[in-house]
């Protein structure tokens, strides 16, 4: 069984927290796919259908999580905070 | 009684004081502004009042009323008038301080503008609200090696990220999200239809002001060669939680155009008012390639089918131009990219076949390699 790591991903810009419990082996790519998927109000797309695209970043870590590595590659600890930020396009 | 009389002083009178500043750097400064939205009315304010001494400005939109909580440069009578929004910042600007060089582009940065204003400036900052113009913008500044600072904002957060050559690329941080969504656009080539965006992004001058002056701040440092002063990481803001937020994103994909050398770029007696015939040559006397092929960037059309009326049109027009001339979807039927001395339209002038003022023209020579032509600017 795959072990798991209990985190809050901190949704942006509003600072929604959702409590989750992800795979060590899944990745950003996959988490952030999850949690558009789950249908808990995080929006896929903007006002002019472009899809939206998020990153993840360790608070207080101050990098972006590769979205192919895994989070045991990204050394994400257990209760770490992690903001989920939209990319903005608009001008 | 003493009278008190005004006194006209130099705009940059107290500039002066700022150990930083160098006058006679930004008095030689040359920036390119892509985009005069929310964001680009901000930069091009701040860089006005900074005095910078060139400002060229890129913007292919007409002012809406709905623009005007947000653009400081914009007034009621333009949105009544649907004024370019190039002309009306031009005007405006004018008014604040005359010393400052408008040059104003109204056209789509990946279709309309010659490629050797991205050699010719110091620094371009991008407020545009697409992806796909960020990617021109990003490829051609790398090309020439000129640093460019992207912002976006949305609601009361937005980015901010310095690119250089390098040492960060927007193309090598793209997401598979992000990616998709580009390459979906891009999927639609065949298919020129004007692409009408429903609704708007919500966006706010507090939003603006920030990332915009961010923007020109950090465009001051690469003016001055404060190279290593430069923000080296991508500033996210977010003003309802007081969020500000450096982290790094400096993914490097060793197979992206980042990575190609600086090129060498020839230089030609021609403007683009100058005929194809003239052009091959040009080529031939000059550069000795006497079968060179001419590498359009944007493609040329000469068959297309109106899908409405499912009728077939003989055209001779860019592809992005077939916008202007048809209210319909058109496929295209018949265009090429590459053309030779045996082209049909070789009567044309170079402008007829879509290259911009002072663009940089890319061909094959007779030796196989790909060679550059700087045109020379229309009289």
């Amino acid at each position: 069984m795959t072990e798991e790591i209990p985190v809050i991903i901190r949704v942006m810009p509003n600072a929604e927290e959702l409590e989750v419990s992800v795979p060590k082996t899944a990745t950003p790519r996959e988490l952030i796919s999850h949690i558009l998927d789950a249908g808990v109000g995080i929006p896929k797309t903007d006002a002019q259908s472009n899809q939206i695209a998020y990153q993840l970043i360790p608070k207080g870590k101050n990098e972006v999580l590769k979205e192919a590595e895994s989070f045991e590659q990204g050394e994400v600890q257990a209760n770490d905070v992690i903001l989920m930020i939209p990319k903005v396009i608009a001008g | 009684m003493q009278s008190i009389k005004y006194i006209a002083k130099e705009w940059d009178y107290s500039f002066k004081s700022m150990n930083w500043w160098n006058r006679e750097k930004v008095k030689n400064a040359k920036v390119m502004v892509v985009g005069c939205g929310a964001l680009g009315n901000e930069v091009i304010k701040n860089l006005v009042f900074m005095n910078i001494a060139h400002i060229v400005i890129v913007d292919f939109d007409e002012i809406e009323y709905s623009n005007l909580s947000r653009s400081i440069l914009f007034d009621q009578t333009n949105a009544k008038n649907a004024k370019r929004k190039v002309d009306a910042v031009k005007e405006k600007i004018t008014h604040i301080n005359d010393s400052v060089h408008i040059e104003a582009i109204y056209a789509d940065i990946r279709f309309g503008v010659g490629l050797s204003l991205f050699n010719d400036v110091d620094v371009i900052i991008s407020c545009v609200d697409n992806r796909l113009a960020r990617l021109f913008i990003n490829k051609y500044a790398f090309m020439f090696s000129t640093p460019w600072i992207d912002g976006a904002i949305e609601n009361i957060s937005g980015k901010v990220k310095v690119y250089q050559k390098g040492e960060s690329c927007y193309e090598c941080n793209l997401s598979e999200t992000e990616r998709q969504d580009i390459q979906a656009k891009l999927s639609c080539a065949d298919v020129e239809a004007e692409v009408h965006l429903h609704g708007s992004i919500p966006t706010t001058s507090i939003a603006a002001s920030i990332i915009g002056a961010i923007q020109v701040q950090e465009a001051l440092k690469i003016i001055h060669g404060y190279q290593d002063k430069l923000m080296s990481t991508s500033l996210y803001y977010e003003g309802l939680h007081n969020l500000y937020l450096n982290y790094d994103e400096n993914n490097k994909n060793m197979d992206c155009h980042c990575n190609c050398k600086d090129i060498t770029v020839q230089t030609s007696g021609l403007s683009n008012q100058a005929l194809l015939i003239d052009l091959f040559s040009e080529i031939d006397t000059t550069y000795e390639h006497s079968n060179p092929i001419i590498l359009l960037r944007n493609p040329f059309v000469t068959k297309v089918q109106l899908v409405e009326v499912n009728k077939t049109v003989n055209v001779s027009l860019p592809k992005y131009r077939l916008k202007n001339h048809f209210e319909e979807t058109v496929v295209l039927l018949d265009h090429t990219d590459k053309i030779d001395r045996q082209f049909a339209h070789r009567h044309y002038s170079l402008e007829q076949l879509g290259i911009n003022d002072c663009d940089i023209i890319k061909y094959i020579g007779d030796d196989g390699r790909i060679k550059f032509l700087n045109l020379n600017p229309k009289s």
